[in-house]
């Protein structure tokens, strides 16, 4: 392996796995789908190593995404999904959050999410243009609305569900 | 807002650190005049710093960074510290070892149900021949069989074949009349249709002692029943079932989208593996060519129907 290639690894990875983490919403499948895309950056050696890391992270989540939604289709008649783990009242809040901000995330347009998740993951506004194909100069106004959105869709699920509870 | 003013998208990229030099500094210029955009400055400053503090409530829990690999769909199997946590790795490499020792020997020893229930018959027979007709080979095979409920020892590789097929089709008989299977039958039968003949003549025939009907539970209850998390492929829709109350044997059903179905027998860690004959008693009725029965650890695996070649190759990989 490139030793520039094991430095972006020791570097990226954390940051590509919290990116598909938020796709996928699970951290052993995040992380799967992440060394595939370092895999495949070894064979095809592309130039910006980042930009088309997350590229094809942000592809491969997509497939996966598909192919979980044909599993739970081939399976609605025969499943009761397991409920949630019972845990300790912190990680039962913590799930519940976590809940929220994913049901907040996807009330998103994909390209605002996407946007969001990019920069969140460490990418700066010229990789995040480069590879959403937007100006730079919009990226900023992406991610203003974005950050308003999420944060006031998270506010919205908090009080509908105060009001679920009375 | 005026021309003069900044806009949203001006004050995020400063803030993010990202507005070039030169609009920098027109900015910094024009905040320094304007309360207003000063006050909107640090809206938005909060608005950046609570969007950040909501993604890291949905952030993935901190891990340690695998090892780099080297070829595509080369990703290390998991350090063994790991295995107890059940993950997908570990996972995969369970269901490939499944599928490294079981695929030469599927067709696994079959049970030998009461002798009643032998009427079965051979997998091609039709349907209208199975209350009546006894298959040669059957004969055989109750003589060889030993008492219910224990494996066949040692049978040739032929008579494995013949009994296993027998046994799925008079299983898969039996199995009817429970609709809590129903769907996965259906959809896992489609070879050998079941026919109403076929049906009638199960319910006809004396219940099977072993072909007992495994009930749906809550997955909390399989959880009590085994005091940890059961087994089961992540990212997967999962079934719990059981017997009966008193055996505290988990099955864990799975789908696949190609239709294979994953099944898991799992009981509490100290009681060790769950016999031969849980896996028997289990709805099966998928031509055995497709079938794999394995035991991992503590755990039974069986896999019926085809693994997709992609599967099968990532799943290989993941092993190596």
């Amino acid at each position: 392996m490139p030793d520039d290639l094991a430095e972006i690894y020791r570097s990226t990875f954390p940051a590509l796995v919290r990116f598909l983490y938020r796709k996928v919403w699970d951290v052993e499948r995040a992380e799967d789908l992440a060394q595939e895309a370092f895999a495949r950056a070894v064979v095809h050696k592309p130039e910006s190593v980042r930009g088309w890391l997350f590229v094809v992270a942000a592809n491969m989540a997509r497939d996966d995404a598909r192919r979980a939604a044909r599993e739970r289709r081939h399976l609605t008649l025969l499943t009761s999904e397991p409920a949630s783990a019972p845990a300790v009242d912190e990680a039962v809040h913590a799930e519940a959050e976590r809940s929220r901000v994913r049901t907040a995330l996807e009330q998103l347009t994909p390209r605002d999410r996407e946007v969001l998740l990019l920069w969140d993951a460490g990418l700066s506004y010229d990789e995040i243009a480069t590879q959403t194909g937007l100006a730079r100069g919009a990226v900023g106004t992406t991610l203003a609305r974005a950050r308003r959105r999420l944060v006031e869709a998270f506010a919205a699920g908090e009080r509908d569900e105060h009001i679920a509870r009375g | 807002m005026s021309i003069s003013h900044v806009d949203d998208g001006q004050l995020h990229a400063y803030l993010d650190g990202e507005l070039p030099q030169a609009e920098a500094w027109r900015l910094e210029a024009h905040l320094g005049e304007c309360p207003a955009c000063r006050g909107r400055l640090e809206e938005q400053r909060a608005l950046i710093a609570r969007a950040g503090e909501l993604l890291a409530l949905a952030a993935p829990p901190a891990r340690d960074v695998p090892p780099f690999p080297s070829r595509p769909g080369d990703a290390q199997p998991p350090p063994p510290a790991r295995w107890p946590a059940r993950l997908p790795l570990a996972w995969a490499a369970t269901v490939m070892l499944a599928l490294a020792a079981g695929w030469y020997l599927r067709g696994e020893p079959p049970i030998a149900p009461a002798a009643p229930d032998r009427r079965a018959a051979a997998p091609h027979d039709t349907a209208r021949t199975v209350p009546t007709r006894q298959a040669p080979e059957s004969k055989t095979l109750a003589q060889q069989a030993p008492p219910a409920g224990r494996a066949l020892p040692e049978a040739d590789e032929a008579a494995r074949s013949v009994a296993a097929a027998q046994r799925d089709q008079m299983i898969s008989g039996s199995a009817v009349p429970n609709p809590q299977i129903t769907p996965l039958d259906q959809a896992a039968r489609a070879k050998p249709p079941p026919t109403p003949a076929a049906a009638l003549a199960a319910l006809a025939a004396p219940a099977a002692p072993l072909a007992v009907r495994w009930e749906t539970i809550p997955w909390d209850t399989a959880r009590v029943m085994l005091g940890v998390e059961p087994a089961r492929i992540p990212n997967l829709p999962a079934v719990a079932k059981r017997r009966s109350a008193a055996e505290r044997v988990v099955l864990v059903e799975q789908q696949l989208a190609s239709g294979t179905v994953v099944r898991l027998h799992e009981r509490p860690a100290a009681e060790g593996a769950p016999g031969m004959e849980v896996g028997a008693a289990a709805v099966q009725r998928v031509d055995v060519s497709e079938r794999l029965a394995r035991y991992v650890g503590n755990l039974r695996v069986e896999i019926e129907g085809a693994l997709p070649a992609d599967s099968l190759s990532k799943l290989l990989e993941l092993v190596k």
